[in-house]
């Protein structure tokens, strides 16, 4: 079991960076995404008897955070029903900010900075979910259209039909000429 | 690809740049077509340039919230969490407990403990609603409102329901997720004449985004 545990650290080494830029866009809480990752990882080592390696590792455990993550989603928009929440966006982005060395930028430019970034996080929430969700595996967690086909079960042409609309959508919203 | 009409469509170009990234062959024709078309060649550069902008903002900001530190320190608690997985949970005994006790058999034991918790319970519950009351509780609310508020918005109408704030300090358990379900479990299933009654209720999110 020992050993099993020191495998499992070197696998933790190497998914960590890029499950965490998925949880951390996907729930737009710093510390949010860091407990979902958490929990993917122990997970997939709970259930690490089920792996079968028809599909690499990384496609099997990136199912299981998105899983995750969709659940915590669900579980925050049931919670913000009915409570009030200080505004996430603003959470986002004073941790973004603190963490990021912004000090080379005058204030006009991290208004504008901030603008931009809040009007992308806006747009991709108004994507429909499975294109959010295609979206962001693809573009922050670097998967081919053949492994999201693989994590979300959705077929590899629509994933592509998806990817295509996601972007168009993004493009109009932030400006762009298509 | 629609060649025929002299340009590839959009969602054919946008196609070649995910095969680009995945490192998968290109349609040919595309290729051919971008060498010799400087249209098609600009929109595929400007498409490719807005993903590749979009993906690199979002990677910065993303990791320069989890630093090399942080990746550490979450490891480090992952693997604490490993070590706990698959093994059976500490049992913490009650203190003074004897040996004499320990020869007991436990099925007498529970019982008195339940009985005793459950005395104590009820005692201070007892004593706690006797003490506050309902007319001392609506007193102490009432008085807590006209302090807090001066005699010139005694007036005002006030809001029938002070919102209740979830800030980053309160926890937000699994219990209240599983009160919330049950919550909703018996709108949907149980009290379908209160779902009217429901519906005409604003939410605190309607409530504020009509202030908004």
């Amino acid at each position: 079991m020992d050993e099993a545990r020191s495998l499992f650290a070197g696998i933790v080494s190497v998914h960590q960076r890029r499950a965490l830029r998925i949880a951390f866009h996907y729930l737009r809480d710093s510390a949010e995404a860091d407990e979902a990752v958490q929990d993917a990882f122990v997970k997939a080592f709970t259930h690490l008897a089920s792996y079968r390696d028809a599909w690499p590792f990384e496609v099997w455990f990136t199912r299981i955070l998105i899983n995750g993550c969709l659940d915590r989603r669900k579980a925050r928009s049931r919670r913000e029903r009915w409570f009030v929440r200080p505004s996430e966006d603003a959470t986002h982005d004073s941790a973004i900010e603190a963490a990021r060395d912004l000090d080379h930028l005058d204030p006009e430019q991290r208004v504008l900075a901030r603008e931009r970034r809040g009007r992308l996080a806006a747009a991709i929430d108004r994507l429909e979910g499975r294109q959010r969700t295609v979206f962001m595996l693809c573009h922050y967690g670097d998967h081919t259209p053949r492994d999201i086909s693989a994590m979300t079960g959705i077929n590899e042409s629509t994933v592509r039909v998806h990817l295509f609309r996601a972007a168009r959508k993004l493009r109009a919203f932030l400006g762009g000429s298509s | 690809m629609n060649i025929r009409s002299g340009h590839v469509k959009d969602s054919r170009l946008f196609a070649s740049y995910v095969d680009e990234r995945a490192g998968e062959p290109l349609d040919p024709r595309v290729v051919d077509h971008l060498a010799t078309c400087a249209d098609c060649a600009g929109r595929f550069q400007d498409m490719a340039a807005m993903m590749n902008e979009l993906r690199d903002a979002a990677d910065a900001d993303a990791d320069a919230v989890f630093s090399p530190a942080r990746l550490e320190e979450q490891r480090q608690q992952i693997l604490r969490r490993l070590e706990h997985v698959n093994r059976p949970a500490r049992v913490i005994s009650f203190p003074g407990r004897d040996a004499a006790a320990d020869a007991r058999p436990a099925g007498l034991m529970a019982p008195r403990w339940v009985a005793a918790a459950a005395a104590a319970g009820l005692f201070i519950g007892f004593a706690v609603g006797g003490y506050l009351g309902p007319e001392r509780l609506h007193r102490a609310r009432t008085s807590s409102f006209t302090q807090s508020t001066p005699p010139a918005m005694s007036v005002q109408r006030v809001s029938s329901t002070p919102a209740v704030r979830v800030g980053a300090t309160q926890p937000e358990t699994a219990d209240d997720d599983a009160f919330l379900i049950e919550l909703e479990t018996a709108l949907v299933r149980h009290a379908r004449e209160l779902q009217p009654f429901d519906a005409m209720t604003p939410y605190v999110s309607d409530v504020e985004n009509r202030g908004r």
